[in-house]
Order: C-alpha cells, then sequence, then structure tokens
C-alpha cells in the first residue's frame, strides 16, 4: 500500500505522539526558562560563559518561555501552523544553545562534550519535526507497515 | 577578538544557519503534504473510476446474457 493511499484514508490531525512531543518540549522549554529566570546563579559551569555573554541568562529565560507556550499551544489547539511555529522555535532555541557550547569551546571554557552533541542532538531532532509537525518521523512508516499487513 | 565577540559571532552564525535549516525543512514538508494530497486525490479519482468501470462491464454481460438468451437458435 503507497503512502497516498495511508493517507487518503486518514484525515490531516494531529497523532497522539505528535502531541507528546509538543508538550515534553513544551515542557523542557518552560521548566529551563524557570530555573534560567529566577535561580541563574545555579549554572555555575564555565561551559554556559558563551551563552552568558550573548544575552544574560533571565533574557534567554524569557526566549525559551515563549517557544515553550507556542509548543504548549500547539499541542493543546492542535493547529498546524502552531505546531511548526513550535517545533522551528524549538529548533532555534536549541541550536543557538549548542552553537553556545561550540563557541565556548573556542574560548576554552568548555567543560565537556556532553552539552554540545546532546543540544546538536535535540536540534537536529526538532528539525525533522519541523518537517512534519503533524505526526512523528517514523509514524508514516509504521503506518504504511500496519496497512502492509492488514 | 574578545571571547564576547567569538561567542556573539558562534552563536549568531549557528542562529542563522540553524534559521534557514528550519525554513528548508519547513517548506519541505509543506512540499511533501501537498504532493500526498494531490496522490491521495488522484488515487480516490482512479478508484472511482474503476468502480464505475466495473458497474458498465457487469451490465454489458447481462445485456450480453440477454442477447444469447433470446436470439434465435440455429442461425
Amino acid at each position: 500500500m503507497s503512502n497516498a493511499r495511508v493517507f487518503a484514508s486518514e484525515p490531516e490531525r494531529m497523532t497522539t505522539r505528535a502531541q507528546l512531543y509538543l508538550i515534553a518540549t513544551g515542557a523542557a522549554n518552560l521548566t529551563l526558562a524557570v530555573f534560567l529566570f529566577f535561580r541563574p546563579g545555579d549554572f555555575t559551569s564555565t561551559s554556559y560563559d558563551s551563552i552568558k555573554l550573548v544575552a544574560s541568562l533571565p533574557v534567554w529565560g524569557v526566549g525559551l518561555a515563549l517557544v515553550g507556550l507556542v509548543c504548549l499551544a500547539g499541542a493543546i489547539l492542535k493547529r498546524e501552523g502552531l505546531a511548526r511555529l513550535g517545533a522551528a522555535l524549538a529548533a532555534l532555541a536549541a541550536g543557538s544553545w549548542a552553537f553556545g557550547f561550540v563557541a565556548a569551546a573556542f574560548i576554552g571554557s568548555l567543560m565537556g562534550p556532553s552539552g554540545p552533541v546532546s543540544w546538536t542532538l535535540l536540534t537536529i531532532f526538532h528539525l525533522l519535526q519541523c518537517r512534519s509537525p503533524l505526526r512523528l518521523p517514523l509514524e508514516p512508516i509504521l503506518r504504511r507497515l500496519a496497512a502492509n499487513r492488514r | 577578538m574578545s571571547p564576547g565577540e567569538i561567542s556573539s559571532f558562534v552563536v549568531g552564525f549557528g542562529s542563522v544557519l540553524v534559521g534557514l535549516l528550519t525554513v528548508y525543512f519547513n517548506r519541505k514538508g509543506q512540499v511533501e503534504q501537498r504532493r500526498d494530497a494531490l496522490a491521495a486525490a488522484e488515487l480516490e479519482r482512479q478508484e472511482r473510476e474503476n468502480e464505475r468501470l466495473k458497474a458498465d462491464n457487469a451490465e454489458l454481460r447481462d445485456l450480453r446474457a440477454l442477447i444469447e438468451k433470446y436470439a434465435p437458435k440455429g442461425e
């Protein structure tokens, strides 16, 4: 069964998995934003030096809070436009932090590789989600397999 | 270059790069979505056409059976 046949039988609506992705992304960004805004002193590692040099941590907190709110709004309202914007903003925020850690390596203040690696991975995942925000990247393949088995 | 300048440059460059990638993936996704929708619509049209042809075929078979039934024998 072709992709088109699978999609033809289903209306374009957000899957539960995609909704969970948006909720998790929104919650993670909001949690980080709360810490950045109310407890910036907790970020003591020198790996954050570059990020702090670009903008103060509370400013980053406000930005990430906005990203989180857009993601949660997309998940609650199940609107494609909001989900697309949320995933794009999440990718932008994660990418900025990933490059912040890379910059820390350039100025010699990076404490370890886990920061840039994990934030780059997050960025890639958000970018993949930008492509089809209504479903997770593997869902069409799984659905096609399920449809062929019927 | 001071650490602040290096940081601003790298983060700025990275943000622009990721921004361009988000635009690319968004556009790619939208194009794929539109293509899938068009393919699905074409498939639906073909299926309808198929059903119509099947119905025509059945009607023709019935007509042929009637002709064979009432055709004069031995000719």
